[in-house]
């Protein structure tokens, strides 16, 4: 079976995208509504025809109740008149339905049957702790977001006793929020993707070159860097999208394995930390959101560390970080693509050749993808960049198409498709968030990381490079996020 | 001593979410503010994220 999924799919990003398009397929098959309206009156009194939308699925997905000192609270509902504890069947069945879903990624993972449900057991008892610490009524009125907690527990774990073998190859954080943004792909509609574009192409495409040449540039030429390639890698996972882009950009200037475990290294250490600080930096400077946000999507490494940050300044934020985000993802391949140019040109594409060895297969498509098998020949072309291409970011796009033309031609109504996306898609993929964050938690371990503190020129490259693409991208953030488009972008997700 | 850093951890977790936080939320100024959400059903999210609906 799990050869059969591997030849299906030879990349992960197209299994996460089938994954995507059956939930959402089976969240629209569950909404039903009259072809003849319900009249109902709109707040001047004037009767508005509305279909009536019944959605069969409402409420499956367990959202927690706010409670106050009694955290079993938050298992019981609002309305005293229903039977207390009454969430519970519907978190067993979230969880099943998780569970299930996700068996096929196990498959295609290679993880044995009793470490997929004991690790899946594990993400969700702590994620469901962590939805009941956000719904603290406290907490819950200053919005500190679940995954905060989700990501907190995590680390608690990984860095007192551990995580034991058993549950670390189910630690797929990162197949988690590709699944999570395919679903997101229904709540952004199309009109504001097309909206966030051109503002968000600005804020990734134009800072995210400069900065990776400028940061290369002063490697070589001020730092004096020993290693081109180091050099490279660390400049590429700080300025695109961390560990792909390390990968990517290592494989393709030919870069020594602990090069790009060491890049990895320090890019993990800086995302953990300013995936918890940058958003709340953003709420102390009383910085607009939407600059805030796009400021993150151009800045921090990770596309899941994006859309937890995102998701700590709402909803509109989030849309916005991960659509920068994801945009600035789309260039992986291109500069991929450069990177293997020049590196042929400057460097006779001999840099290390010797080295270029898969690494461990925590993510074997990653390293399949990259290094292309054992394949040390570098190969430029244009099937180089589709093979680099993030493929789930397309998935993201088709869930956004379909609901935001398919959908109404089909003569699906508005109402419908709201609560398809409200009363299932959201809460499902805010369940996939905060399990993929418990599992980066757990993934975390800062006494690893601390070893990356010691080295001296390449963790300065990579503070002044983040420090310099910070700047820049505050900058272009703030001019087309909350000058050129501002006006534009609230109008289109006021919408 | 793993499992006594665990443990330390927890009961911190433990003690900010089970103790000071209710206490907190017992402040007459804090009170009145939950009470006064609750009783007008007001979205708390709306309050810091223009995007979220005002009311449940």
């Amino acid at each position: 079976m799990a050869q059969w999924l591997r030849k299906a799919f030879p990349h992960e990003d197209w299994l996460v995208i089938l994954l995507g398009a059956l939930v959402l397929a089976t969240c629209a098959s569950l909404v039903r509504w009259d072809s003849e309206p319900t009249p109902s009156r709109n707040l001047a009194g004037k009767p508005t025809p509305k279909p009536a939308v019944v959605n069969y699925a409402k409420g499956t997905i367990a959202k927690l109740e706010k409670w106050a000192s009694n955290p079993l609270r938050a298992f019981v509902s609002g309305d005293q008149a229903k039977k207390p504890y009454q969430h519970f069947p519907a978190l067993v069945l979230t969880w099943s339905v998780l569970g299930i879903l996700l068996v096929p990624v196990g498959l295609w993972k290679g993880i044995r049957p009793i470490e997929y449900w004991t690790g899946f057991l594990v993400l969700t008892l702590l994620g469901t702790l962590a939805f009941v610490m956000a719904s603290q009524e406290v907490i819950k009125q200053y919005n500190y977001e679940y995954v905060l907690w989700a990501l907190l527990l995590g680390l608690l774990i990984s860095n007192t006793v551990g995580v034991p073998q058993s549950i670390r190859p189910m630690l797929i954080g990162d197949t988690l929020i590709k699944l999570g943004l395919v679903l997101l792909g229904a709540e952004v509609l199309f009109n504001k993707l097309v909206a966030l574009g051109p503002p968000g192409i600005f804020t990734s495409w134009i800072v995210t070159p400069v900065v990776l040449i400028s940061t290369f540039w002063f490697g070589q030429r001020v730092l004096k860097m020993d290693s081109p390639s180091l050099n490279m890698v660390i400049s590429a996972d700080m300025s695109v999208c961390g560990v792909s882009a390390a990968i990517a950009t290592g494989a393709a200037c030919k870069a020594k394995r602990e090069e790009i475990s060491y890049a990895i290294g320090i890019s993990l250490l800086f995302t953990s930390l300013m995936m918890v600080v940058q958003p709340q930096f953003v709420l102390w400077s009383g910085m607009d959101k939407n600059v805030g946000a796009a400021w993150m999507g151009g800045t921090i490494d990770s596309t899941g560390a994006v859309a937890a940050a995102g998701a700590v300044l709402g909803k509109d934020a989030e849309t916005i970080a991960s659509t920068v985000k994801m945009i600035q993802n789309v260039l992986i391949g291109v500069i991929a693509f450069a990177v293997a140019a020049y590196w042929s040109m400057a460097y006779g594409g001999n840099d290390n050749a010797e080295e270029n060895v898969c690494l461990d297969p925590g993510e074997p498509a990653y390293w399949t993808m990259a290094y292309g098998g054992n394949d040390n020949q570098q190969k430029i072309g244009l099937g180089e960049i589709w093979k680099r291409f993030p493929k789930f970011v397309l998935g993201f796009l088709a869930a956004s198409l379909a609901f935001s033309f398919l959908l109404p031609a089909m003569g699906v109504p508005s109402g419908a498709i709201e609560t398809i996306t409200k009363d299932t898609v959201t809460p499902l993929r805010s369940w996939l968030f905060c399990l993929a964050f418990v599992a980066f938690g757990l993934e975390t371990n800062f006494r690893e990381l601390g070893k990356y503190l010691k080295e001296g020129k390449p963790l300065l490259l990579y503070v002044l490079g983040q420090a310099w693409s910070m700047i820049l991208s505050l900058a272009m953030a703030y001019w087309m996020f909350g000058v050129l488009y501002a006006d534009k972008v609230k109008e289109i997700l006021a919408k | 001593m793993r499992w006594l850093k665990l443990m330390a951890g927890c009961a911190v977790l433990g003690f900010v979410w089970l103790w000071i936080l209710p206490q907190v939320a017992q402040y007459r100024r804090v009170r009145e503010h939950l009470e006064l959400l609750d009783r007008r059903n007001i979205n708390a999210g709306a309050m810091y994220y223009t995007e979220v609906e005002e009311h449940r």
